[in-house]
């Protein structure tokens, strides 16, 4: 009797330490996202947007959907031509798709690598601390003073052979440094941390600490960084297109076809030719910073919904 | 702090001769020359390229760019190719009119952003908080050219209660009262383009900040002596989040300047903005070297100025 008794006890704070266990980031963004409606929403929207852009604009991408045709100039929107024509005849709906798909690989690509460079850099600087970290935050700090804007937009006029990898690597290289900010605070933190301390005792490479421990500690953070500058980035691409300092002209993207209505007579009579486009990115971008917030409460123990 | 400031000042100066190397070689990869704008078919190759080596074309980058330095010191930053006008000068036709859109904008922003900041921070959960959230979402969600389109394509061209563009209509006599009126009408819908999306960031710095009052040892001291909600609010919370917005002014600078390129161009609004983008277009690099450093310059004092606010409203903060 008595012995039963003890090991019931014993299995009790047993089952209470299994259940504690932290669970996976994964996990904790799924819960987030069933517990909050909009953000399923979003996620379940803006899949099935990135699913038909990316399958229309691979299929559509025959050269007869883009072709001049001067019989059809700025038609409006027809069975034939369900988002009209532009002023060279070219079918809108193709342009739109593969428009929206080159837009969302740019700012993916400038997320990934901007992300990339900055968690190597802030890392660095966060660990190594000492002339290092000084070093890198004085270029930081010059970089940062640059007006970015003018920048990209005098890079990209003056770069020869300008294609869509340089024109990532321009936005990137200014980028980078909001991430490398926010991820040397964090190293830093780590690093007074004990785990830290314990490992270095051990002798365990600095290189080691960095990558497997300190990394997957902050690892969370870093997703939610990126996922709400996707949707920045996104909002720089089309205005820098727009403004015709983006995309070279034979690649569309939805900053292109938001420049249609820079001219007077298409924002006026010709909505197909931009609306569609406006409401696209406006979309694209509510959602990602829907699910953004989403992976942000669900990374921060205090926000996230008991 | 004045040896502070003094220090933050001087440590602009080598900032900014790196900043002018940078702009002064990338200027000179550029292509094109300040002749080829200049080119007149009535003058001979022969003699361009006279002109050129007259004028120093060939010489080595570091001659260059110390001729230019020079120039600069004694306040000639060179002459715009395309408006044929002085940089200096032509630069400071266009400064005054995004001064005051800034200005505007700001006003607008700081307006909005104040008020419904508070709102959404003191009804926390409650529907008015909800209704502003969402507000901030749909404006983060918003690029700048979009939203300013969409306000074109509705306030003047749908509903044409304001002009598509520009900064005044040209039938006014400058310094009458009419011209004044007419500019500030102009700036109205360029104005609350910037500010309805730039007020993002007060309002949600304002929400978090009274939230995390809210529980503080201070106030629940102010509610446990009887103090009223109201009052609680209006002098323990409030006081107390709303201060810092005061610093973000000298940040905004950057911010500003910075949206002013997309804004002015989608309005056609003679500013430093869409004189940029015409300068590029037109190759003509005196006067994009001249905007970058004075973004840049602007931008570095806009950091500087908050740092200082910061430490005027909240003494705990020393700059180091």
């Amino acid at each position: 009797m008595e012995k039963a008794n003890t090991t019931k006890e014993a299995r009790v704070p047993n089952k209470d330490v299994k259940s504690m266990k932290a669970p996976s980031f994964l996990k904790l963004i799924e819960k987030e996202l069933i517990k909050d409606k909009a953000a399923s929403m979003s996620l379940l929207i803006l899949i099935g947007i990135l699913l038909t852009v990316f399958i229309c604009a691979t299929f559509l991408n025959s050269p007869g959907s883009i072709r001049i045709n001067l019989e059809k100039l700025n038609q409006g929107p027809s069975s034939e031509y369900l988002l009209g024509t532009d002023a060279s005849g070219r079918d809108m709906l193709p342009q739109l798709f593969q428009g929206a798909r080159n837009s969302f690989l740019i700012a993916f690509g400038v997320t990934l690598f901007g992300g990339i460079f900055g968690t190597l850099v802030g890392l660095c600087a966060g660990f190594y601390g000492g002339k290092v970290d000084h070093a890198m935050m004085r270029l930081l700090d010059f970089i940062s003073m640059l007006p970015r804007l003018m920048f990209i937009i005098v890079l990209v006029s003056l770069i020869p052979n300008y294609n869509v990898t340089t024109f990532i690597l321009i936005i990137t290289a200014f980028s980078w440094i909001s991430d490398a900010r926010l991820i040397r605070a964090k190293t830093l933190q780590q690093n007074s941390l004990d785990y830290v301390q314990a490992s270095k005792t051990l002798g365990t490479s600095n290189i080691v600490i960095m990558f497997r421990e300190v990394l997957p500690n902050i690892g969370s953070m870093i997703i939610v960084n990126l996922t709400l500058n996707l949707a920045g980035n996104m909002g720089l691409e089309t205005g820098l297109t727009f403004l015709g300092f983006g995309l070279p002209f034979n690649t569309p993207s939805l900053g292109t076809l938001i420049g249609y209505a820079a001219t007077p007579e298409n924002i006026q009579r010709r909505w197909w030719q931009w609306l569609p486009a406006a409401i696209l990115i406006f979309t694209m971008m509510l959602c990602i910073n829907f699910v953004g917030q989403a992976v942000k409460r669900a990374a921060d123990s205090r926000q996230r919904a008991a | 702090m004045g040896k502070t400031i003094v220090r933050r000042i001087l440590i602009l100066i080598p900032q900014i001769i790196i900043l002018s190397l940078l702009i002064f070689l990338l200027a000179n990869f550029m292509p094109g020359d300040a002749l080829t704008g200049k080119i007149d078919p009535n003058v001979s190759p022969s003699r361009l390229e006279e002109l050129r080596q007259q004028w120093g074309y060939y010489d080595p980058w570091y001659i260059k760019y110390g001729r230019w330095v020079w120039s600069a010191l004694h306040g000639d930053l060179g002459e715009s190719t395309a408006y044929k006008l002085p940089v200096l000068e032509l630069i400071g036709q266009r400064a005054g009119n995004t001064f005051w859109l800034s200005l505007m904008t700001a006003v607008i922003s700081y307006f909005i952003g104040i008020l419904l900041g508070i709102l959404s921070g003191r009804y926390q959960n409650q529907f008015a908080d909800k209704a502003i959230v969402l507000y901030t979402f749909i404006a983060l969600a918003m690029p700048t050219v979009v939203f300013g389109l969409m306000n074109i394509f509705l306030f003047a061209f749908k509903l044409r209660w304001f002009p598509m563009g520009g900064s005044v209509d040209v039938e006014y006599v400058a310094g009458t009262l009419p011209y004044y009126r007419d500019r500030i009408y102009h700036m109205i819908l360029p104005a609350l383009t910037g500010g309805l999306l730039y007020t993002i960031g007060t309002i949600q710095f304002l929400r978090s900040e009274i939230i995390d009052y809210k529980n503080s040892d201070f106030v629940i001291t102010a509610r446990s002596k009887g103090v009223p909600e109201h009052k609680v609010f209006s002098r323990h919370i409030f006081r107390n989040a709303v201060l810092p917005v005061a610093s973000f002014m000298g940040y905004d600078i950057a911010f500003l300047l910075g949206g002013s390129i997309f804004i002015e161009y989608v309005f056609s609004y003679p500013g430093m903005g869409r004189l940029f983008i015409e300068s590029i277009l037109r190759r003509d690099y005196a006067v994009v070297n001249a905007l970058i450093i004075l973004f840049a310059v602007l931008t570095v004092l806009g950091t500087l100025l908050s740092d200082v606010i910061m430490t005027i409203v909240d003494p705990r903060i020393r700059i180091k």
